[in-house]
């Protein structure tokens, strides 16, 4: 289920950023999540940056090494709370998407999630510019990148977008792993161009989730619109989670502005999963 | 879960209970070949190729070129040796980690405060070119330039910018970009017979000259060095990034020179800002305005290279204790090293105001050549110490060829170079040396590798040869394995054979067969002592074949006893046996003394004693080391590093302290555990909390091998040892304990 090289590790690894304090558990709480449905092992990783000016290794007794250290244990608490073990890395690096790029690297991790910073929707360049830091890990990585949002407290009610979502065992674990906490109830969405035949397209899909039997576990909507953001956001507040899928390749446009799960990410009023396939 | 590979790692768990939760520290790589290629190329290429091409000109004539390309041989060779030994030690610190680990602490004194000179001259010697070509549109002195522009980056490397390194890429693309362009029009206005005529009207000895002055301009391809920790496949981009930086800088040097003195006479080329008076003729005004862009961006990014280089150096010198700590205190806010940064900042600034530009090239290439002349020689001495932490994936062709031909290189060089710029030179080395002897040298705990170097690449050669001369040969070393039971022998066997393998020794595999009390030889006796003899000897080849690698003998040995442990004694001592392979005690229920075998050769044996529990796969992959502090835990980690070697295993080199130590305690701790690791093999290193060795059950279990030094005081140790730890299951245990009469010297 999970893109696995067997010949780099014996178990997939997931790596999880963690930065922030607040989100930290409920990035945990995801992370074991995931792992727990691909039997993966999860790795808490902080990076510490460091300037050009002073030797890596000076890091090593910087109070931030320290702070670092106390939010991946208390990150990795709760991972154990949630039944899964952990275990943290505090990287230091020249530049935050180096350092989760390197940390990647050396754990071999086969999926990176990361959370992201609440951005401010009236700033134009937040909506054009998504995040660099996630483009350049997006774009770096050797693996698949999951990056979550965090803005309401509930997250029973799912929906998964399906447009954007190329790699279908990368949503597969998704549907999977959400679907085992108890009362989450999961809606497919697709949405089809206006002069696409419906019911085409809706054999086609209901066919290939069929196949992986994931038909059993949510209900599966197609409608007709002009674009997928306007849509999906029309639908995004009925629900605490969406899962968007960000394609490994870009347009120029979209290098430019953003794709559209990233400009959903950063308009919508839900909890957001975007899920990128490694490129 | 596989083991960070590249970097040193420390850990710290959280309490010493099942529910470990494990924080390591590890040092991102963030750097391509791309970037490494372009922090050399972008450190190279600065002031010199703009400033200097009119001085050498006016020393050499039109055969500058050949001092250019002679200065890219030496800076080459300098290169391929410093590309050995950074991938053999990849550390911050760069050349100055590796001459102070071949040639000890005086010699790290020596060039620790030599680059830290030779690269406040470098970033003056920018500095002033900057003022000279800005001088060219502002109307100001340049030495008021080159201050003024000196304090700003001061000012940006007290804070903490990324700015100047963030824009490397641009300023490199813009620099190659104009002198290409430089180039590519200057080929079609070349005049040959400018060139060939008078080629080299005043000697070799001006050509040499040249060099000295111009070597500042190949200044910079150690910069990848010292950022080898940082590079991401170190054994494959660092040689590539730095020969490839030397080798495209050297051929656009040399090209820019040809096109030099082939547009012109070489009388009428002694300007300061040379290649912008060429591009002028050859591209017009716009041409010129470039190469004024390039020429100006190339010094501050240089210059800028340069201060923060210089307080990576004062760094990489406090953690050796060979400066003032109170140097590298880092700024709380801005996490940067604020004194040595303002003191590299008023050194240049005080150097911008003392020297001329000829003399300030001159003295940081003298500083440099001295920095790069023994980073050949550290190549040298590492490779012939053979010590295990130097273990490089790229090996200089042509050994010692390469590394002789570069320090030869830097030492000519450094000959021609003026009066006061030597005088100069002896006066930081006299400073340095003082500094060292005064100061660091009762601090400091640094040991180079020469001594190893001296036993190993000379002396032991030599006494090879003084045997073939009639010398008697010593008997090769003995390790005993205890052989009675089958199904332990494999793992005692591969792991004496892994020890004795590199010294050329051999295994004596003992099987006691007991005879009890007084009895006579009767014929039931012998035929079963025959069998067991046979049977032992099959045994013991069928072991022999899937575990001992080839070139290892061994040799089966059946003593008839009253007791195994005199069987195991009388073969011992018969063989004068350097190391004694025992199996862990089995517990006895009705007796007061659980191991009394194994405290009888605790007590008798004269031999290193190694007591093994298999309880994993052997060869094992990932060894965990508590080496404790005495001769036994030199021997742990003598003993982890020949498995290491032999098993390709990966050592994980760990201390355990009471839950609750403070940070500086562990930090202090983790920095011992290196250094002492560092002497002998590459390994991770962890500080654990716990309350003892049998409550760090997940840390254990992530490894094949558990080494532990047994002390040598109390003798009881090694009893309570085998009790501690006989709970752990599922990873081999290995307790290691050194005999005061044996040498540790066969196992180094």
């Amino acid at each position: 289920m999970l893109p696995v090289d067997a010949s780099l590790s014996d178990t997939p690894t997931l790596l999880v950023g963690i930065a922030n304090p607040e989100t930290a558990p409920r990035l945990m709480n995801l992370a074991a999540c995931l792992a727990q449905q691909a039997g993966a092992s999860v790795v808490a990783t902080h990076i510490v940056r460091v300037p050009p000016q002073a030797p890596l290794a000076s890091a090593r007794a910087n109070p931030r090494t320290a702070a670092a250290r106390q939010l991946l244990r208390a990150a990795l608490g709760q991972c154990r709370c949630a039944g899964q073990p952990a275990r943290g890395v505090v990287e230091m690096a020249r530049q935050v998407h180096e350092g989760l790029l390197s940390a990647a690297d050396s754990q071999r991790a086969t999926l990176i999630l990361v959370g992201l910073s609440e951005l401010d929707p009236d700033r134009e360049t937040s909506q054009r510019k998504f995040d660099r830091v996630m483009h350049r890990v997006a774009r770096g990585a050797a693996c698949p990148v999951m990056v979550a949002k965090f803005r309401i407290p509930a997250e029973s009610r799912v929906l998964l977008s399906l447009p954007g979502n190329p790699d279908l065992d990368l949503l597969e674990w998704v549907v999977r792993s959400l679907a085992r906490r108890p009362g989450t109830t999961l809606q497919f969405l697709h949405v089809a161009a206006r002069d696409a035949k419906v019911s085409d397209t809706s054999s086609s899909l209901e066919a290939s989730l069929e196949q992986r039997g994931l038909t059993s576990l949510g209900e599966v909507e197609i409608v007709t619109g002009e674009s997928p953001l306007d849509e999906t956001l029309n639908r995004a507040p009925d629900y605490d989670l969406v899962v968007v899928g960000g394609g490994a390749s870009q347009t120029f446009a979209e290098s430019v502005f953003g794709s559209w799960a990233e400009r959903f990410t950063v308009q919508t009023p839900t909890n957001v999963l975007l899920v990128h396939a490694s490129t | 879960m596989p083991p960070s590979t590249a970097t040193p790692s420390s850990s710290v768990t959280g309490t010493g209970t099942a529910a470990v939760e494990v924080v390591e520290v590890e040092l991102a790589k963030g750097l391509g070949l791309t970037e490494a290629l372009t922090i050399g190329i972008g450190t190279m290429i600065g002031a010199g190729i703009f400033v200097l091409p009119g001085f050498i000109i006016a020393k050499a004539g039109p055969a500058a070129v050949l001092s250019f390309f002679l200065g890219g041989c030496v800076a080459l060779f300098c290169a391929m040796s410093a590309a050995e030994v950074a991938t053999g030690m990849p550390m911050s610190g760069g050349g100055y980690y590796f001459i102070s680990r071949a040639l000890g602490p005086l010699f790290g004194a020596l060039i620790g405060w030599g680059s830290w000179f030779g690269l406040v001259f470098a970033s003056a010697f920018y500095m002033v070119g900057f003022g000279a070509y800005v001088a060219t549109f502002v109307p100001l002195p340049v030495w008021a330039l080159a201050v003024g522009m000196t304090l700003v980056l001061v000012a940006l490397n007290l804070i903490g910018s990324t700015v100047a390194g963030r824009a490397q890429n641009a300023i490199v693309a813009v620099l190659v970009g104009a002198l290409a362009l430089f180039v590519g029009r200057g080929l079609f206005s070349v005049n040959v017979g400018l060139i060939t005529h008078d080629f080299m009207p005043f000697g070799m000895g001006a050509v040499v000259g040249g060099t000295a002055t111009l070597f500042v301009t190949y200044c910079g391809f150690g910069e990848i060095a010292s950022m080898a920790e940082e590079i991401r496949n170190p054994g494959v981009n660092l040689p590539k990034a730095l020969l490839g930086s030397v080798i495209s800088v050297t051929a656009l040097y040399c090209l820019v020179l040809l096109i030099c003195v082939g547009l012109r006479p070489h009388g009428e080329l002694g300007s300061s800002t040379l290649v912008a008076d060429l591009a002028q003729d050859l591209l017009g005004a716009a041409g010129r305005g470039v190469v004024l862009l390039g020429a100006v961006m190339a010094t501050v990014s240089s210059a800028n290279a340069s201060i923060m280089s210089a307080s990576r150096i004062s760094f990489a010198m406090g953690r050796d204790s060979l400066i003032w700590e109170w140097l590298n205190q880092i700024h709380p806010r801005f996490r940067v090293p604020h004194r040595a940064i303002l003191v590299t900042g008023a050194l240049t600034v005080a150097v911008v105001l003392l020297g001329g530009i000829e003399f300030l090239a001159e003295a940081a290439g003298l500083l440099h050549l001295l920095l790069y002349g023994l980073i050949c020689v550290a190549c040298i001495i590492l490779r012939g110490a053979r010590v295990a932490a130097y273990r490089p994936t790229y090996k200089v062709p042509l050994f010692p060829v390469i590394p002789l031909l570069g320090a030869g290189g830097c030492l000519a060089v450094a000959a021609f170079m003026g009066k006061t710029t030597f005088a100069a030179g002896v006066g930081i080395v006299v400073f340095a040396v003082g500094h060292y002897y005064a100061w660091g040298r009762r601090r400091t705990t640094l040991r180079g590798a020469w001594p190893h170097f001296l036993r190993r690449a000379v002396l032991e050669p030599a006494l090879v040869w003084a045997e073939r001369w009639g010398a008697t040969p010593e008997e090769p070393p003995t390790a005993l394995v205890a052989a009675g039971r089958p199904e332990r022998e494999r793992a005692r066997l591969a792991l004496a054979a892994a020890m004795m393998g590199p010294a050329k020794g051999r295994l004596l595999a003992v099987n006691v067969f007991t005879v009890r009390g007084a009895v006579g030889a009767t014929d039931d006796l012998l035929t079963s002592y025959r069998e067991t003899l046979a049977a032992r000897t099959r045994a013991l080849e069928k072991a022999t074949a899937a575990v001992v690698p080839p070139g290892v003998r061994v040799t089966s040995h059946v003593p008839i006893a009253v007791s195994v442990f005199y069987g195991l004694l009388s073969a011992a001592e018969t063989s004068r046996t350097a190391l004694s392979v025992v199996g862990w005690p089995e517990p006895r229920l009705n007796s007061a003394d659980p191991v009394p075998l194994l405290n009888a050769l605790d007590n008798h044996l004269r031999s290193h004693l190694f007591v093994l529990r298999e309880q994993s796969p052997v060869p094992a992959r990932r060894l965990l080391v508590v080496p404790g502090s005495d001769p036994s835990g030199e021997l742990a980690l003598l003993t982890a590093a020949r498995l290491s070697e032999a098993w390709n295993a990966h050592v994980t080199v760990a201390a355990v302290v009471a839950p609750g130590t403070s940070e500086r305690v562990v930090a202090k701790l983790e920095a011992d555990l290196e250094a002492r690791a560092g002497e002998v093999t590459k390994a991770d290193v962890a500080v654990l909390p716990a309350e003892s060795l049998d409550h760090l059950d997940e840390e254990v279990g992530r490894h094949d091998l558990l080494l532990v030094g047994v002390p040598l005081r109390p003798s009881s140790r090694l009893n309570a040892l085998v009790a501690e730890l006989g709970g752990i299951t599922g990873t081999s245990v290995l307790l290691v304990k050194a005999h005061p009469d044996q040498p540790l010297d066969l196992w180094r």
